[in-house]
């Protein structure tokens, strides 16, 4: 296949820096179960745990984990959860997830969650710039911490 | 995690329409006349008239991005591409991008994570990855590239 020309193009490359390590305490899964528009509906409420980097500490007051599974085998889910930050601040973080069950293939890929995240916060708020970064996560099957990349 | 090259958009703008929803809460609507993709394993068009941006535009000018349109590869696949993303400059680079001038784009901060629906078959693969992009807004047109999650 022929690429395009990209020399003449000046455009910024994004990378990935570590912002923040999340540790998740969960609450007993609700399944919704098989839905009439496709996908089985499961609910996973978060009731507890800590994002902790350099520049945001708190402590995670709540937040869920809404997640749907296709016969494909692949699992969106929507994220939301509601942090106290150490000086006292609320901060919502939220997100889309995907999770691939790549597990007896022959697929090597990252086995778990991987997440798309967006911080609203306070604009008066000295965590203000939490809302003006894209960021992305993941955090292996069966563990409770997620590494939030900031995209730079 | 770490970013591997997945696709360059190419994208003519068409009408933009601006809705004040609020004092304080701008919607865009700016529509895509045409455009077409390439990338390694994937190339195709935009299916005109199919989608646009949608963003949330603040007084400052920084905001979200909220896209949706669909891609239709060489081969027939077509795929809905819908993206959120951020877009946070200065106060005098957002007074250009708002008059349609150039900006040089390394001046403002414009990243967008889309996901895809993509058929079964060759790229289904779009469905299981996240994808990072960056874009730069041109008097007619944006390109975007986006890199895959690996």
């Amino acid at each position: 296949m022929m690429m395009m020309d990209f020399s003449t193009q000046d455009m910024p490359s994004p990378d990935l820096e570590e912002a923040f390590r999340i540790t998740l305490v969960f609450g007993a899964t609700a399944d919704v179960g098989r839905l009439a528009t496709g996908g089985a509906r499961t609910v996973l409420p978060v009731t507890g745990g800590r994002i902790d980097g350099a520049r945001l500490q708190g402590v995670i007051v709540s937040g869920s984990e809404t997640s749907l599974t296709r016969l494909d085998g692949v699992t969106t889910a929507e994220l939301s959860y509601l942090i106290q930050t150490e000086d006292g601040a609320i901060v919502r973080m939220a997100g889309m997830g995907v999770t691939s069950d790549c597990r007896g293939t022959d697929d090597q890929s990252f086995d778990g969650m991987r997440m798309t995240i967006m911080f609203e916060v306070d604009e008066q708020s000295s965590h203000a710039w939490l809302a003006t970064r894209a960021f992305i996560a993941e955090r292996p099957r069966d563990s409770d911490t997620s590494i939030i990349m900031q995209i730079v | 995690m770490k970013l591997e090259f997945a696709l360059e958009m190419q994208i003519s703008l068409g009408q933009r329409i601006h809705i004040q929803v609020a004092d304080d809460y701008k919607r865009g609507a700016v529509l895509i006349e045409s455009g077409h993709f390439v990338g390694p394993g994937l190339s195709g068009k935009i299916v005109p008239s199919s989608g646009g941006d949608f963003p949330m535009v603040r007084a400052d000018g920084g905001g979200r991005f909220e896209s949706q349109y669909l891609l239709q590869t060489d081969d027939g696949a077509v795929i809905l591409k819908r993206s959120t993303g951020v877009r946070h400059a200065p106060p005098e680079v957002v007074k250009q991008l708002l008059a349609g001038e150039p900006v040089d784009p390394h001046s403002y901060y414009m990243r967008m994570t889309p996901r895809f629906e993509a058929p079964s078959g060759p790229y289904d693969w779009m469905n299981r990855t996240i994808f990072v992009g960056v874009g730069r807004r041109n008097p007619t047109g944006s390109i975007f590239r986006f890199w895959k999650v690996v």
